[in-house]
């Protein structure tokens, strides 16, 4: 979940009433963010990704006054007419769309603006996915001169923020390191995303605003734009940014935007509403609301309700984008009513539980390996090509699963056999006791005719000063007469083997794995110091490929 | 002759001078009775030993009280001067045995009443005494008593009982005489204990009336190593019985999946940072992977872009990754079962399903963390189900494992409508356990009044974390031995 940090006081100041650290955590988690940490400055609090209301300290202190019941929520009244007009060019295709609001009557404390910077930042890189989705601009309306345009222009001049003189848009793309970040979000055809006034440029988005239009504490009337490539989304993030400025006491004006076909009248603060029966509520959580107590539940998180009928009307907090529909709005109400208050109820069934014939084929295997003396093992599924081949004298095959995004060379393929993982566990245990015997039963990974194929193998070493070719044998004889394999053994040849101590297993026609002496040269590329024997067969023709389904 | 000094003998006479250490080694005998043996043998002149000679010297109360003034003689001395004193005027206990000492020593003698300092008296007066000195030496030291060892000061205050000297004597080699190697030759001759029983005395009964040569049973051995499972595989068992005992039939599903299946179907947008490639291994080889169901498919596509507005892409579905998550399975059999439901195929409701399975994600990999782990997801597609049916199946379920105390608070996932976060109470925190919730009507394309599914897929090395002392869930993957043997046990 991402984290957001807030400043005590300045919460504390916006909750407006007195409260412990201990009362005012478990509010904030009964809702449903965790609280890292709170100590006598700050709050860092994790906020659910669908959730960028709370990112702000304004957001969050809402939400829990409501919570508390110590506010109720008020319906928003944004001022009539439109403060300004954008027009949407032609050549804004992979940043199509704009909404924008103004803000009137501020009074800003360094705190407020500190709480909206940061809330604006954190809403871009996390809500709007590192500005690809959304990215948004604060702009000081003194310097603003309408109407704007929204395009794409060719290269050109301007003050960006923080800056003391003129650069071209190409050279703050190349230089900053934000400009190379954002590139592929803005330039299309040698064209650059911006804003303008009549005076110039406003913004080169999504990058940076221009120094001409910064916001400070002075600021009293501000433009804010929005832009994206999902209309719907920056428009419901107009009326979340809306919300947020009413509550802090600001007025909110409306901007219009002519794209060519159309034009929106932003933002459209819309209240989505719901009806939904008291008994499907009940239905659904399992305990009983109740008519009175479901309004004040959903009051407790924001939203407007009534009674009609056995209906509860819910009104939903234009700030909450979340809420997509009924299902929404009743966990809200669950939210409200406390999980914690939830009486488990058990469900009524009389279902008979079951394993998969395939699971409980494999524990016999396994029993019988331990029975043998072999510990068992587990080894992660991902390895490299090192490991899997050129340490076990391999020539490197084609037909195995790579990783196109490896983190660490240490993974970068899916493991086709388990030998290597094991080899490599001996080579960490030269200071323990011998005889070393491990064994591990579980998946390897292969392509078959381009499909993936997950085989379980079994395979087993046994490393000390006697082990040698029949003692390998003499294991695998036993674990293949335990679960019931007929084999025949053959000369065999592997590369990861000394020449005439290797065998292959054969069973119902196939050859199903191999067997003998590991040779030296990969004893030493794995740092093991004693002779050591292994094997390694395919259990999937004995498991059956398929778990008898009749689910 | 006594087994434990046989087998001093035997060893001696094997490996020839050996150092007490060596004859413990070679002899598997206790200190003490090897001793006890070397003692008796050396009495018997059957071995011999070479030895280090130390002292423990312990000053007596008397001899601290001296110490720390003088010898009661030297304080006379001093105390009467060159001239002498009346005897009349010396009647302390102290320095009535000044007197005494003093006149053995010819340090004073007599004269009618008086003591009178003799010459040598007077010299030592002012020099002092030796066994005075001494003492006040050793007082302070231990160790100078070995200067003064061979002296008659030293003696003196042996005998005196103003020190105590005790001799420490230390083996450092023992070898075996002429006369041992005989008396050992002779022995074995009449040896008739039996060292290990074989076949042939079992049938002839050859061992009846002999005595069984009896083992020290205190001395130590190289345990055995018992083979175990590993501790993962123990708790995924654990969970399995815990699932059947409560009624869950078990499933399982692939490991490569295309992102449909892990993510799309789950109702995952397209753009959500989950699906990064910081996030999920995206598979060069084979890269994509088809989906079947058409129909599925189109649907998918329907609910993505009504709810999040964006185009949905067929493309990015079908990347294939390996699953980040057992949810995936989950959404396999939700898929099936409703599918089949609406298909008319008749089902005993509810339906609960369990698979306990791993996944990948990309992390960076390093001692302390892996890609692997494993997860346990369970669902419940049923009519009615609420979610107190929900934290009720989970506290079962829990409670099963051994984690009585569970809690949940609400918690985001993208699947889930509502959603649930586990806390499981370890001591006094709250731990993390995963998470539950019943899943989002836009996955199953059914209302809730007809059919809802409960759901949940918490980790599985959470749960060992909590129940036993392990660091970190990379130490479960390809551990030394040594770990396995080690932790195999609990």
């Amino acid at each position: 979940m991402p984290v957001s940090i807030h400043d005590k006081k300045y919460m504390l100041k916006l909750l407006g009433f007195k409260v412990s650290d201990e009362e005012l955590v478990r509010n904030i988690e009964n809702m449903g963010p965790n609280v890292k940490r709170i100590d006598a400055k700050e709050i860092e609090v994790e906020y659910p990704a669908n959730r960028p209301d709370l990112i702000s300290t304004l957001g969050l202190s809402r939400a829990v006054r409501y919570y508390m019941r110590k506010s109720r929520s008020f319906a928003y009244k944004i001022k009539q007419g439109e403060a300004l007009t954008i027009s949407v060019g032609s050549h804004v295709a992979v940043r199509p769309y704009i909404a924008a609001l103004v803000v009137d009557k501020m009074q800003l404390g360094e705190d407020d603006l500190l709480d909206m910077i940061n809330f604006t930042e954190k809403l871009s890189s996390t809500y709007g996915r590192q500005r690809g989705r959304i990215a948004l601009g604060l702009h000081d309306m003194r310097e603003v001169k309408g109407p704007l345009l929204y395009d794409a222009f060719e290269d050109e001049e301007f003050i960006p923020l923080g800056s003391k003189s003129k650069m071209r848009y190409s050279t703050v793309m190349d230089s900053d390191k934000r400009g190379r970040k954002y590139i592929g979000l803005c330039r299309s055809g040698g064209r650059y995303v911006a804003l303008k006034d009549q005076k110039g440029t406003m913004s080169l988005i999504p990058v940076i605003n221009s120094e001409r239009t910064r916001v400070s504490a002075g600021t009293k009337r501000m433009l804010v734009d929005i832009t994206g490539t999902t209309r719907e989304v920056i428009e419901r993030v107009a009326d979340l940014l809306a919300a947020d400025f009413m509550d802090r006491g600001f007025e909110v004006s409306r901007v219009s935007i002519r794209y060519r076909e159309s034009s929106r009248s932003l933002p459209k603060m819309e209240t989505r509403r719901f009806s939904i029966p008291l008994k499907q509520i009940d239905d659904e959580l399992g305990v009983t609301v109740g008519f009175n107590n479901a309004i004040v539940l959903a009051n407790k998180m924001g939203h407007e309700a009534a009674l009609i009928g056995k209906k509860i009307a819910v009104s939903a907090a234009p700030y909450r984008l979340d809420i997509i529909n009924e299902q929404d709005v009743i966990e809200d109400i669950a939210v409200g009513y406390g999980y914690d208050y939830i009486q488990p109820v058990p469900v009524p069934s009389s279902a008979i539980g079951r394993v998969e014939a395939r699971s409980e084929a494999n524990n016999s295997a396994r029993e019988i390996m331990i029975g043998l003396g072999f510990g068992e093992a587990m080894n992660s599924y991902l390895t490299n090509e090192e490991t899997n081949f050129a340490k076990m004298r391999h020539a490197r095959e084609t037909e195995y699963i790579d990783i196109v995004n490896p983190r660490s060379g240490m993974a970068t393929m899916l493991r086709t056999w388990i030998l290597p993982s094991l080899l490599r566990q001996l080579g960490q245990s030269m200071h323990d006791s011998f005889p070393l015997r491990i064994f591990e039963l579980d998946m390897v990974f292969g392509i078959r005719r381009n499909v993936p194929a997950e085989t379980y193998h079994l395979a087993a070493v046994s490393c000390h000063s006697q082990a040698n070719f029949n003692e390998a044998k003499a294991s695998l004889e036993g674990l293949l007469r335990g679960i019931g394999v007929a084999c025949k053994f053959a000369e065999g040849r592997d590369e990861s083997m000394i020449e005439g101590r290797c065998a292959t297993v054969e069973s119902d026609g196939k050859i199903i794995g191999f067997l003998g002496e590991i040779h030296p040269e990969v004893l030493t590329s794995f740092g093991i110091e004693e002779p050591t024997v292994g094997f390694e067969i395919d259990l999937n023709g004995w498991i059956g490929a398929e778990s008898a389904d009749s689910v | 002759m006594h087994r434990h000094e046989l087998s001093v003998l035997a060893a001696l006479k094997e490996k020839g001078k050996l150092s007490l250490g060596e004859l413990l080694d070679a002899t598997r005998l206790g200190k003490d009775e090897a001793l006890w043996a070397i003692g008796n043998l050396q009495t018997q002149k059957l071995v011999s030993t070479d030895r280090h000679g130390e002292y423990e010297v312990r000053v007596s109360r008397e001899g601290e009280t001296y110490a720390r003034s003088s010898l009661p003689e030297l304080a006379l001395l001093k105390k009467v001067g060159g001239k002498g004193a009346e005897l009349g005027e010396l009647r302390g206990k102290e320095e009535q045995i000044g007197i005494s000492w003093a006149k053995r020593k010819g340090l004073a003698a007599v004269e009618g009443e008086r003591l009178v300092p003799t010459d040598k008296g007077k010299a030592a007066s002012k020099s002092g005494i030796e066994a005075d000195t001494a003492l006040k030496a050793i007082y302070k030291d231990g160790g100078a008593y070995a200067r003064y060892r061979e002296s008659d000061a030293a003696k003196e205050l042996e005998q005196r009982k103003l020190i105590e000297v005790k001799a420490r004597e230390s083996i450092t080699s023992i070898e075996i005489t002429h006369q041992g190697v005989l008396a050992l030759a002779k022995e074995r001759q009449e040896e008739q204990e039996i060292e290990s029983l074989d076949r042939r005395m079992i049938k002839s009964r050859a061992w009846a009336g002999k005595r069984f040569k009896p083992y020290n049973v205190g001395a130590p051995v190289e345990p055995a190593v018992a083979a175990t499972r590993h501790p993962l595989r123990k708790t995924i068992d654990e969970i399995r019985q815990a699932y059947v005992g409560l009624g869950f039939t078990e499933v399982s599903g692939p490991i490569i999946e295309p992102a449909f299946w892990v993510f799309d179907y789950l109702f995952v947008p397209q753009d959500h940072p989950a699906r990064d490639v910081q996030d999920t291994f995206f598979l060069g080889r084979p890269d994509r992977l088809a989906v079947e169901d058409a129909a599925l498919v189109e649907r998918v596509k329907r609910e993505h872009e009504s709810a999040w507005h964006g185009e949905w892409s067929r493309q990015v579905a079908m990347r294939a990754i390996a699953r980040t998550h057992t949810t995936s399975v989950s959404g396999r059999y939700i898929n099936k079962v409703i599918g089949e439901i609406n298909s008319g195929k008749r089902h005993e409701l509810p339906v609960k399903l369990f698979t306990v399975g791993r996944n990948l994600r990309n992390e960076t990999i390093d001692p302390k963390h892996t890609a692997d782990f494993y997860q346990h997801d369970g669902i419940i597609i049923g009519k009615d189900l609420t979610l107190a049916n929900l934290f009720d199946v989970l506290t079962k379920l829990y409670k099963r494992l051994g984690i009585g105390n569970l809690r949940f608070k609400p918690m985001y996932y993208p699947f889930v409508e509502p959603g649930a976060q586990l806390l499981g109470k370890h001591g006094d925190e709250w731990i993390e356990l995963g998470g539950a919730g019943v899943i989002r009507n836009e996955i199953t394309g059914i209302e809730r009044s007809k059919i809802s599914v409960l759901a949940w897929g918490p980790g599985v090395e959470r749960i060992l974390l909590v129940k036993k002392e392990i660091d970190s869930i990379a130490e479960l993957y390809g551990s030394s031995v040594g770990w396995l043997r080690k932790m195999g046990g609990v």
